[in-house]
């Protein structure tokens, strides 16, 4: 009741302060006109209407199981533990470190954690970087252009380049785009920098590690 | 001119209206309309341990005892209390505990951490208000009623730290280690690191046999740095890209840090880690491999280094699993495993005791509900509403009981707010939500999203 009484007075004394207004009469004749449209009051083309496609997601852990093999030509992310002092068994990392890496497993865990945090980014590049040498590996042991999974190119570095672009992030980059705009500038220099330090093979690795650690690669 | 008014106060026009001000103000105020004021101050150092025991315990057994002596088997008719403690194992005494200068009490699976009572305050009758698993667990762990399965809110640990100006200080602000972490709106500082144990954090923290060198690092650290996305209008609306770019340099230095060399439990090399084995009762060998169960001891010592070393602010951990025992089971595995949760709570007091941490450290051990205080037709216990949790550290009452069940089935009871007592009508009813927010406002944080206050009877 003390309460009531105290906001009671405040409302009186803040309506006191306000500024009246004349009120509209109910015999205004534009009071009484419902019905006739309103004019428009601005000529402003009318605003884009807000978009309202779903949010930018991070990759799950199912999804990099099923699309890495497809990608590195049957190669996945292991861990050998004869390898590392444990015992002689290869673990398959991604099945392994499941909950780590936010996995659901719809017993005690039913939603899956697809925050791009920082463990999961230190996970991202230790994968990017054993799959990517993998990959060069392979390609080193020779086969078709075809059959090549990180350089099918590598006499043509914009060619090869593009070829990694729509492999992996899915964006097509035509051959005959210029290159100051053709979204590759920062790879083309990164591929440059580490092969004038330590060699093409080098400089191919850190290229298939940046794409693979890319927010296009890991987003969807 | 003034008036003398029938009240006794003096007031002109000016005295009048600055009065009714002060009064409006106190009214918006005393209403919640602005946030309430912390009970303390927030300490940037103080730590925090979410300790939760998975599978819904079995109160009973240790936090919510029973009389053996008054209630008996031939009682259960009448009380519907079924103790059935003649049943465990012979190595778990059937006896209550009880102390001269505690209220407190605690069961047969109680383990080592008896000693700690006189830092404890134990809150009974915790009214979960469901049986199902994951929505207890989350309820507990955001403090908010889950929205069907799906947590509703952050977790606590992460509200804490992205109210924590100093949270950049730590490495892993929020570490959780097989406990669920959420994130709702707050900043990414905040999110937990998850793990699944020491040994995955071991090898999270330390540099892949796979690294390239580190001259192409260097290459790929300037090539992030200045790399533009390749459609910012669409990843980046809603700060994707940003945050990929922000982790990745986190995760670098997470790795430059060496922090794995805290959590390597098995390091033969180092006489701290032989230390911590012996306290924690790990043992030598390494484990099979990686992603394997790991004991509770490990997860509590895991707990321990992270606060300890300045690593994390908040550690949530798994102390108990397995509790779900709706058969036979309940009687040979639930109590080894609560016990073992307590023992290695008790372990992980007496290091941060050691460690003078923990007068800024405040523990919160939880459970998704309880269970039953009847056996089922299977000899297990289902799950019950009731619950129990326990506080101990900075900002609790120590050697009290909150709350209470009632001595026929075990209900949660209202209590009084201010002296915790349990109360035959009226009061309040004990949920985890004004829990959690009486956590945060003892120790100086706003439990605002919480929308409750916290309860003098569980603020020091």
């Amino acid at each position: 009741m003390r309460n009531f009484t105290m906001i009671t007075m405040a409302l009186a004394i803040t309506l006191s302060a306000c500024e009246s207004t004349t009120p509209v009469s109910a015999d205004d004749p534009a009071a009484a006109d419902l019905w006739s449209p309103t004019p428009a009051t601005s000529t402003d083309a009318p605003s884009a209407l807000p978009i309202t496609e779903r949010s930018t997601r991070r990759i799950t852990v199912d999804q990099l199981r099923r699309s890495l093999p497809a990608l590195f030509g049957g190669e996945t992310w292991t861990y050998d533990g004869a390898m590392n002092g444990r015992d002689g068994q290869v673990y398959e990392l991604l099945d392994v470190l499941s909950r780590t890496l936010g996995e659901a497993d719809y017993i005690e865990v039913t939603t899956p954690n697809v925050e791009p945090s920082p463990l999961f980014q230190k996970f991202m590049s230790d994968l990017a970087a054993q799959l990517c040498a993998k990959g060069l590996s392979r390609d080193a042991d020779g086969g078709t252009v075809d059959e090549k999974l990180i350089v099918p190119y590598p006499e043509d570095v914009d060619a090869n380049l593009r070829f990694l672009r729509l492999k992996f992030h899915g964006i097509y980059v035509p051959e005959d785009a210029e290159p100051e705009t053709d979204g590759l500038a920062d790879l083309r220099g990164l591929y440059h920098d580490i092969e004038a330090d330590t060699g093409a093979t080098d400089a191919w690795l850190g290229v298939c590690i940046a794409i693979v650690t890319a927010p296009e690669f890991l987003a969807y | 001119m003034k008036h003398h008014n029938p009240f006794g106060l003096n007031l002109n026009r000016r005295g009048f209206l600055s009065a009714a001000g002060v009064g409006a103000g106190a009214v918006m105020l005393s209403n919640g309309l602005v946030p309430r004021m912390a009970h303390a101050q927030a300490a940037p150092d103080h730590r925090f341990v979410f300790a939760y025991f998975s599978g819904g315990w079995d109160t009973l057994l240790c936090l919510d005892p029973r009389n053996p002596s008054e209630f008996t088997e031939e009682a259960a008719r009448d009380t519907k209390i079924q103790l059935a403690w003649d049943r465990l194992d012979p190595g778990f005494r059937p006896e209550m505990t009880s102390f001269a200068d505690s209220p407190i009490t605690f069961g047969p699976a109680i383990g080592d951490f008896a000693r700690h009572y006189q830092k404890a305050c134990v809150v009974r009758g915790l009214s979960m208000d469901t049986v199902t698993h994951e929505v207890g667990r989350r309820y507990m762990i955001t403090g908010k009623m889950p929205a069907g399965l799906q947590a509703s809110g952050s977790a606590m640990p992460t509200r804490i730290v992205a109210q924590n100006a100093a949270a950049e200080g730590f490495a892993i602000p929020n570490l959780a280690s097989q406990v669920e972490t959420y994130n709702q709106g707050l900043p990414t500082i905040a999110t937990g690191m998850s793990v699944n144990g020491a040994s995955d954090l071991v090898f999270a923290l330390q540099k892949s046999g796979d690294a390239p060198k580190s001259s192409i690092e260097g290459h790929l650290a300037a090539y992030r740095a200045k790399a533009a996305p390749c459609d910012p209008v669409r990843l980046d609306r809603r700060g994707f890209m940003g945050l990929v770019r922000e982790s990745q340099v986190r995760a670098t230095d997470l790795v430059e840090n060496a922090l794995h060399t805290f959590f390597d439990f098995r390091n033969q090399q180092n006489p701290d880690m032989a230390a911590l084995r012996e306290r924690y009762g790990i043992g030598n060998a390494r484990p099979g491999g990686l992603g394997q169960a790991v004991t509770p001891g490990e997860q509590a010592a895991l707990a321990a280094q992270a606060l300890k070393n300045n690593v994390s602010q908040c550690v949530s951990i798994t102390l108990a699993s397995g509790l779900d025992t709706h058969d036979e089971n309940w009687a040979t595995d639930h109590p080894p495993s609560l016990q073992s949760g307590f023992n290695a709570l008790a372990a992980l007091i007496d290091d941060l005791e050691e460690a003078d941490l923990m007068s800024k450290t405040t523990i919160v051990c939880f459970s998704e509900f309880g269970r039953t205080s009847l056996l089922n037709t299977r000899d297990g216990r289902d799950h019950s509403l009731a619950s129990c949790a326990l506080l101990v550290g900075a900002g609790v009452p120590a050697n009290t009981v909150v709350g209470a069940t009632t001595d026929v089935g075990m209900n949660a009871m209202p209590i009084n707010p201010e002296s915790g007592e349990a109360i035959a009508t009226g009061g309040i009813t004990l949920t985890p939500t004004k829990l959690l927010a009486s956590v945060m406002q003892a120790n100086g944080y706003d439990p605002y999203d919480l929308r409750e206050q916290g309860l003098p009877c569980l603020m020091a």
